[in-house]
């Protein structure tokens, strides 16, 4: 089944096309990579597909469901979610709190309810809390979760952005850079989590620079240049593809 | 015995303006502090809740040689006899409220989507505007000549001081119930969503939250905060005239929430207390000291370096403010309703 499908889209800013008429799809269940050289519109995509840019042309469907130019609040709601590549923690807020106020649909969330103090919102919270400190613990930063998110390294923030999709339960999850910067035996670990994910339902679509990790752990792998989709297909033989080689590759 | 004029003068002086100027300051952290909300124009909505609770309470005057008149909506009252000014003050109170929230609402729809400089544009314009308009508005507002004679729900003839001490108590009460109601929400998944918004609204957006929402709500609930804050004022002056309103006043509240501690509820209301009470001192200092006339005016000026010079000193020592933000944003709060 198609869950997501990018269907000629484009994006410029001034100048510069930043995607070129892309087109894509990905399959529910699977885990797809995305790879190109610097500036070949990865991020940009992504950024297109959480609804951050409306693309100037072109579609995008998520579930059978046009989502372009909807507000990414309504898009996330629809089960999808994105890490930073650069990561945009909330620097005051706790650890903990960084990845309790990404959950989605939290009823506290509305000033009247919370004034209410129901019991029933204040359980979802508890189960909430719960949840997230399972999420810190998986990816070991139960340590540091009452500190504030300012003072995490370069790569624990890179964690922080995967405890805080993780924690809205989404269906799709764009994966900008998962593990740069993060070292090998975590990083490991990673992946293995997001193996163990996919086989519970989960869809991953990740950019990543680490071709071990696209090549070893991808079921198919797209390749951009320009803005545009320029290979695509199961990792071998997009590892064989001349224009891939010559661009991205080198060899 | 204790000096009654004491009491009197404390309670006017200090007491009840650092009460309602604490409400005001709660409104303002609520959008500054927690949202992120810059707001150039704190004296527009105040001022506008002054005016509006001072027609609901204060009997209307024609024009004549008082100036010009009022609609004086507090005979729409009178079948409540003897309770009138009470439930006109309570009607007008929450009058004063809707309208400056309406009005925040009104800045906020089209601001709140752009850029964060155009808020504080649209502010600041509000509050020259709100005071042009009060000003030359002469059958509703009395125009330069103001409102006079406001009275107050509870007055007590020769025993001023419990007049005085009547209307502090009530202000406090009000900032109690304010503190409480702020608190509560702020320490909520709501507050939490806030201050996400503040630390880099681009990422809460992206991560699902609806800022444009959130920001309005807490802006437009500050903004009610300061209307209703202004009615009270009014009470305590027992005149509204448009010279009290001046960006000079919205300066006063961003430094009480500065001093006191952005993003902290209980700092700013010592904040509050804390200049206002520079100001009752400046004022009183010249009969405490038995200053000579040499420092009768210049006090006044000293009492700015002063507040300047605290300003530095704090950016330098305590930048946060006196009672800094709390780290942890989320508390559980008693459980009003609902079974386990
Ligand atoms: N907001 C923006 N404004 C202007 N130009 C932008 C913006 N976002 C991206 N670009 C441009 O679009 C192009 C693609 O950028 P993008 O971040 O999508 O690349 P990328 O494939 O993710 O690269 P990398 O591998 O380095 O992360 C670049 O030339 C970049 O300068
Ligand atoms: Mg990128």
């Amino acid at each position: 089944m198609l869950l997501l499908e990018v269907d000629g889209v484009s994006k410029s800013f001034g100048g510069i096309r930043a995607v070129d008429k892309c087109t894509l799809e990905v399959e529910a269940g699977s885990i797809v990579g995305l790879i190109g050289p610097n500036g070949a519109g990865k991020s940009t995509l992504f950024n297109l597909v959480i609804g951050t840019y409306s693309p100037d042309v072109g579609r995008i469907v998520f579930r059978d469901e046009r989502i372009d130019g909807m507000p990414p609040y309504e898009i996330v709601e629809r089960g999808l979610a994105k890490t930073f590549q650069i990561p945009r923690e909330f620097r005051s807020l706790t650890v903990l709190e960084n990845v309790m106020v990404s959950a989605r649909g939290e009823p506290g969330e509305s000033p009247v309810l919370s004034l209410l103090g129901l019991r029933r919102v204040w359980r979802r919270e508890e189960e909430l809390e719960r949840k997230s400190r399972d999420l810190l613990a998986l990816i070991g930063l139960s340590e540091l979760a009452d500190e504030p998110a300012r003072n995490l390294s370069g790569g624990q923030k890179k964690l922080l952005e995967l405890a805080r999709v993780l924690v809205m339960d989404p269906s799709l999850i764009l994966l900008d850079e998962p593990v740069a910067g993060v070292n090998p035996t975590l990083s490991l670990k990673i992946l293995s989590l997001i193996e163990d994910l996919r086989k519970s339902g989960k869809t991953f679509f990740l950019i990543e620079h680490d071709m071990n990790v696209v090549f070893n752990r991808c079921d198919r792998v797209i390749v951009m240049h320009q803005g545009r989709v320029i290979a695509e297909g199961k990792p071998a033989e997009v590892r064989a593809h001349p224009a891939v080689l010559e661009s991205y590759l080198g060899g | 015995m204790v000096d009654l004029s004491l009491v009197t003068d404390l309670s006017r002086a200090w007491i009840a303006p650092a009460f309602i100027f604490a409400i005001v300051a709660l409104g303002l952290n609520l959008q500054w502090g927690h949202a992120g909300l810059f707001n150039a124009g704190v004296a527009g909505f105040f001022g506008i809740g002054a005016y509006i609770g001072a027609i609901f309470t204060t009997p209307a005057i024609g024009p004549g040689p008082g100036g010009p008149g009022h609609l004086g909506l507090v005979s729409l009252f009178a079948i409540f006899t003897p309770y009138t000014v009470l439930i006109a003050f309570l009607v007008g109170g929450i009058a004063a409220m809707v309208v400056s929230g309406l009005v925040g609402l009104l800045i906020a729809i089209p601001t709140l989507r752009l850029r964060a400089d155009y808020l504080a544009i649209a502010t600041l314009a509000l509050g020259a505007i709100a005071v042009e308009s009060i000003r030359n508005s002469d059958p509703v507002t009395g125009g330069v000549y103001g409102i006079l004679r406001i009275p107050r729900p509870w007055e007590f003839g020769q025993d001023v001081w419990r007049t005085e001490l009547a209307y502090a108590i009530t202000a406090g009460v009000i900032v109690l119930l304010v503190f409480f109601l702020i608190q509560r929400a702020t320490r909520a998944p709501w507050g939490r969503a806030l201050k996400a918004i503040r630390e880099d609204e681009d990422a809460a957006l992206a991560l699902g939250k609806n800022t444009y929402f959130l920001k309005l709500q807490a802006f437009v609930i500050g903004a009610a905060l300061m209307g209703g804050a202004g009615a009270l004022f009014a009470g305590l002056l027992r005149v509204a005239v448009p010279d009290s309103f001046t960006p000079a006043l919205t300066f006063s509240i961003w430094t009480m929430v500065i001093v006191g501690g952005s993003g902290n509820n209980k700092g700013v209301i010592v904040g509050a207390f804390a200049l206002t009470f520079l100001e009752y001192f400046t004022l009183r200092a010249k009969d405490w000291f038995n200053l000579s006339s040499f420092w009768d005016i210049r006090i006044f000026y000293l009492r700015l370096i002063a507040i300047g010079l605290l300003l530095i000193a704090l950016i330098l020592f305590r930048p946060a403010g006196l009672v800094p933000e709390p780290r942890k944003v989320t508390k559980k709060p008693w459980i009003l309703f609902g079974s386990r």
